[in-house]
Formats: structure tokens, C-alpha cells, sequence
């Protein structure tokens, strides 16, 4: 590559090479472009420092890309019918995520002396190329997808659809209340009895605690989520 | 309030509460308060919920047999969300519950051979003694923390269990990446099954002793025993109903509370800071320790080592209820204040985040 020029690099967080490599077909008339797999993205970091300490660039554009139909697909399998209830702060959340990443390599290169100016952007499923650019390079991760990063994310910060958790926790409200009613109104003459019989009381009294704690426990999680007050870990 | 002759024992038959309404709502309350603090402080419940009862006129071994039962069924649900996020060391927990159940056992023989021995009120004693000391030194090491100015500088705790001889059989734990003898984590679990069983709360022990000993992560840690809380509450609820010590409607009024501030504790965790976190806990134990103080006389009226009237056997019920009941209702609604100014600004985002 020659020296001088604005570099263009594209870091490739989804499965979106068709849209990546759309990219490139657009611009690769007189352009030198070249694309690079990575299957570890600290990886990531250490090419681009090696990249911009080789050439002399005036500017250069970091890009994240992420691949919004890809994202929809993955949101479904994982979420479910909760996603689309989920989208926009999943959608906020992984931007965010990118940007810090981004920033995070854009503040490495200043403090390993590179004083060339360093511009981030993060894009769904297409980024404006600036025309002027001298050089693409595609940094494709292949096999990490961000997506993966934020399942942990996706599944525990989900806002559950509020009629569903308010229709489970019906159903889990109404055994929870039957329970309670039969034991304590048959409390003395069955219960009560049972479990002082020795050792068969025990694994009696301790399938009733296990089923207290499951269905008691699932219809106060399910009525916070439909408030939006659960807790999140 | 304590609710005179409300109990009820025959030497050979199982321990019965007379359960009265005031009674019922008096233990939800409790379980409300002790779940609050637990979500909210990851432990402290039992610490509130045994002396409570007591204070409800609750025996203290069947205090302490319905909250370790409450206990297994409140670990199952904490240890599933726990390992669905891969925060137990499942071969670590397995190593450990021999040791465990070793402490679970011979706390509870000593239990009921107090009970034998002395009846209601020194098993009473018994249970109020332990805690006052256990939770006593408690106390001392939030409040040297408080007065900290500094974090402590964290000391890798590798080195603390490196720096012990490795007796053998020496085991390699793949998911702490640990490598110790067997040893450590069995007396680790000893002790932590031996609190459990005779106070029904471990892990206040068994967590710090996994961090600052085996040199686990605070996640890890918090995982592992609550896995190791099935298998303690499992065989203290197993032992205690053989003896006739667990009131299956006592456990089942805990929950109907417990499992609601459980969660409501745990959001208060995202808006209260950690110090103020620590204060509220070190003011609900030692209230615990005043109130198991301030009782100590009754008991040992009861036992016939001293001699008290019967108003002041009354005013030392009635303080010692106070103290405790008031000192809890305050911190939950601390606790409770914050959850619903999370839960308004979590309203008010949704509301901007539509518009």
C-alpha cells in the first residue's frame, strides 16, 4: 500500500460478508482493497495498530458493522416472541457496545504515539463510504459474532411481553392459591399426620417445599416482569 | 407480639405450634423482612427470620428446622439461576458435601440432645447464645470495614490457599481453576453445614471462607453455596421432621414473603450503594443480637437459674420484640423506598423511550 491517503476499515461483526464484500465491489475500482479473517477479535486490535504504524494515512475510519437481517434472525431464535418487544434497546445497547469497542482502539493508537486522526462509526447493515478513500480493508471475525457477546445480554435483560407474563402468572397464581388453601385447610387431619411419620415425612415434605418454591417463586417473577420491575443480575 | 402458651409439646410426639392469625401475619412479615435482606444483602435472612420466631413464640429448634427447610427450597431456585450463568463449581460442591452434611448432623444431634436434656427453654438458650456470638463477631468485622477509608488492597487469595501444605489427596477443580487438598474445602463445609444446622444460616461463613481461603471469585462462591445449600437444607430438613421439628405452615408462610422481598431486595441492589448496604446490615444484626441478649433472662428464668417476675419476664418479651421487629421494619422500608423510586423512573424511561 502507498503511503499518505484515508484508510477505510471495516470491521465485520455479523455473518454479513455479502454485504461487506458489496462494499468493497463498490469501491475496489482503483482502490486497494484487502480482506482479513480473524477468529479471535483482540486479534482485531493488534492488525489495526500494525496497520496504520506501516502506512502513513492522513485519516483513518474505523467501522463496525453489524448486519441488521442477521440480527433479526438471531434475535428471533434466542428471544422468541419477546423480541420484537426487545429490538430498539438491544439494537441501543449493541451500538453502544461497538462504539466503546471502537473508541477503546481509537484511545490505544494515541497512546502508542499515532497522531493520525481516527474517526469510529457504527453502522446496521450499511456504512457511507466516503469516495476519497484510498484503502478498505475488511477485518472479518468469521466466527465471532457480536451477537454471541450479547446472548447473555439478549436473554437477561429481555422485557417480557406484559400480557404473556400477566397470563402466567394467572395460571401459576391460581396453583400457588390452591396449594396453600388444601394444606392449611387440610392441614390437621392429613398433613399434619404425614409428616410425622418418621423417615417417609421428609422426602414428602420436601417434594411440597420444592413445589411451593417453584410455583410460588414463578408467579411473583412473572408479576414483576409485567411491571418491568424484575431484577436484573 | 409473644403469644403465651401458644406452644404445645408432648415428650414423645412432634413438636406443634397453635398457629393464630396474629402469628401467621407475624412470620409472612418475617419472611418479607428476611427475604428483603437477603436478595438485598445476598445473606442475612436467617439472621432476622429464627430470632423472630422466637420472638413470636416459636421454639427456637423448630424456628430453626422450618427456616432450614424454607432455606432448600429458597438455594434450588437461587442455585439453577445461578448455574444457568455457569457461576458453580459443580465438582468443588460435590467434594464439599461430605463435610457439610458431616456439620449438618452434629449440629442437629446437639440440637436435640439440648431439647432432651433441657426442654423449650435451653434449647432457646442454646440458640440464642450462638448467635450472639456468631453474630457478634459479625458485627465487629462490618464495623472495622466501615471505618475502613481505603478499599482493602485485594490480596490474590491463590496465594493464601497456596501457601498451605497440600495433604493429600490433592484435587484439581477445572471450573475455579483450583488445585488444593481435599481437605480445605471439606473443614471449609464442616463448619458452614454446622452453622446451618444450628442456627440455619452457613452461608454468611461458607462464602467468605470460599473467596478469601480457595481463593474463588465472588460469583463463583455465591453459586457454589447456594448448591451446597440444597444439600444442607435437604439433610437439616430431612433430620429435623424425622424429630418432629419442622412446621411445614411455618415454611409455607415464610415463602408467601420471603420469595416476594427476595426479588424486591435484589432490585433495591441497582440503586443503593454498597456502603449503605453494609450499614443496614450491621444495624439488622446487631438489633438480632440485642434482642437475643435481652431474652437470655427469660430463658434462664425458665430454666430456674434465676428469678424474675412476671411483668418483667413480659417487658423483656416486649423489648426484645421491639427492638428487633422495629429495627427491620425500618431497614425494609429503606430498602422498599428505593425499589419503588427505581421502579417510577423505569415508568418515566419507558414513557420518554414511547414518546
Amino acid at each position: 500500500m502507498d503511503e499518505g491517503g484515508e484508510c477505510f476499515i471495516v470491521i465485520n461483526t455479523t455473518d454479513i460478508e455479502k454485504i461487506v464484500r458489496n462494499v468493497l465491489y463498490k469501491y475496489k475500482k482503483n482502490k486497494s482493497t484487502q480482506i482479513e479473517t480473524y477468529t479471535d477479535i483482540n486479534r482485531v486490535r493488534d492488525r489495526i495498530r500494525e496497520l496504520v504504524s506501516k502506512n502513513n494515512y492522513t485519516k483513518i475510519v474505523l467501522c463496525a458493522l453489524v448486519d441488521e437481517k442477521h440480527l433479526n434472525e438471531y434475535g428471533n431464535k434466542v428471544l422468541k416472541n419477546k423480541w420484537d418487544t426487545n429490538k430498539s434497546t438491544i439494537l441501543e445497547e449493541i451500538h453502544k457496545g461497538l462504539n466503546n469497542y471502537l473508541n477503546e482502539i481509537k484511545h490505544e493508537l494515541k497512546k502508542s504515539g499515532i497522531n493520525t486522526e481516527v474517526d469510529v462509526k457504527v453502522g446496521f447493515s450499511k456504512i457511507n463510504c466516503n469516495k476519497a478513500i484510498k484503502d478498505i480493508i475488511l477485518l472479518d471475525t468469521h466466527d465471532y459474532t457480536i451477537l454471541e457477546e450479547y446472548e447473555k445480554y439478549l436473554k437477561k435483560h429481555a422485557v417480557h411481553p406484559k400480557k404473556e407474563m400477566l397470563f402466567k402468572a394467572f395460571i401459576t397464581g391460581i396453583l400457588s392459591a390452591g396449594t396453600y388453601i388444601f394444606i392449611f385447610s387440610n392441614y390437621k387431619p392429613v398433613f399434619d399426620k404425614l409428616l410425622h411419620q418418621g423417615i417417609i415425612s421428609a422426602p414428602i415434605l420436601l417434594v411440597i417445599i420444592m413445589w411451593i418454591a417453584f410455583i410460588y417463586g414463578s408467579t411473583i417473577s412473572f408479576i414483576l416482569k409485567a411491571l418491568g420491575i424484575s431484577p436484573k443480575h | 407480639m409473644a403469644i403465651e402458651g401458644a406452644v404445645g409439646y408432648a415428650a414423645t410426639g412432634p413438636l406443634t405450634v397453635n398457629l393464630t392469625l396474629e402469628m401467621a401475619i407475624g412470620i409472612v412479615l418475617l419472611g418479607l423482612i428476611g427475604g428483603t435482606l437477603s436478595g438485598f444483602l445476598g445473606s442475612g435472612g436467617a439472621f432476622v427470620m429464627t430470632p423472630g420466631m422466637m420472638n413470636l413464640g416459636i421454639p427456637g429448634i423448630l424456628a430453626v428446622g422450618s427456616n432450614i427447610t424454607h432455606k432448600f427450597g429458597k438455594a434450588i431456585v437461587g442455585s439453577r439461576a445461578h448455574g444457568e450463568l455457569g457461576h458453580v463449581d459443580k465438582k468443588l460442591a460435590l467434594t464439599m458435601v461430605p463435610g457439610l452434611l458431616l456439620g449438618v448432623r452434629l449440629a442437629v444431634y446437639i440440637q436435640e440432645t439440648i431439647f432432651k436434656l433441657f426442654g423449650k427453654a435451653g434449647s432457646n438458650l442454646y440458640i440464642s447464645l450462638v448467635f450472639i456470638i456468631i453474630l457478634s463477631a459479625l458485627v465487629a468485622i462490618i464495623i472495622r470495614d466501615l471505618r475502613r477509608k481505603e478499599p482493602v488492597k485485594k490480596v490474590s487469595s491463590k496465594r493464601l490457599i497456596d501457601k498451605l501444605p497440600k495433604i493429600p489427596p490433592v484435587l484439581h477443580y477445572n471450573v475455579s481453576n483450583l488445585t488444593t487438598s481435599f481437605w480445605y474445602p471439606f473443614f471449609i463445609a464442616f463448619l458452614t453445614g454446622f452453622l446451618a444446622g444450628t442456627i440455619g444460616v452457613g452461608g454468611f461463613f461458607g462464602v467468605p471462607a470460599m473467596i478469601y481461603i480457595l481463593g474463588l471469585s465472588t460469583r463463583m462462591a455465591a453459586g457454589t453455596e447456594l448448591t451446597l445449600a440444597i444439600a444442607s437444607g435437604a439433610l437439616g430438613a430431612t433430620l429435623y421432621a424425622i424429630g418432629g421439628f419442622v412446621d411445614l405452615r411455618i415454611v409455607m408462610l415464610l415463602y408467601l414473603g420471603s420469595l416476594i422481598g427476595v426479588q424486591l431486595g435484589a432490585i433495591a441492589t441497582e440503586v443503593l450503594s454498597q456502603r449503605r448496604a453494609k450499614f443496614i446490615l450491621m444495624f439488622v444484626i446487631l438489633a438480632a443480637v440485642i434482642s437475643r441478649a435481652v431474652a437470655v433472662p427469660v430463658y434462664l428464668n425458665n430454666l430456674g437459674y434465676i428469678q424474675l417476675t412476671s411483668e418483667m419476664i413480659d417487658l423483656l418479651k416486649k423489648v426484645s420484640f421491639l427492638i428487633l421487629f422495629g429495627v427491620c421494619i425500618v431497614a425494609v422500608s429503606m430498602i422498599l423506598k428505593s425499589v419503588i423510586s427505581f421502579a417510577r423512573k423505569g415508568v418515566l424511561h419507558r414513557e420518554v423511550t414511547e414518546a
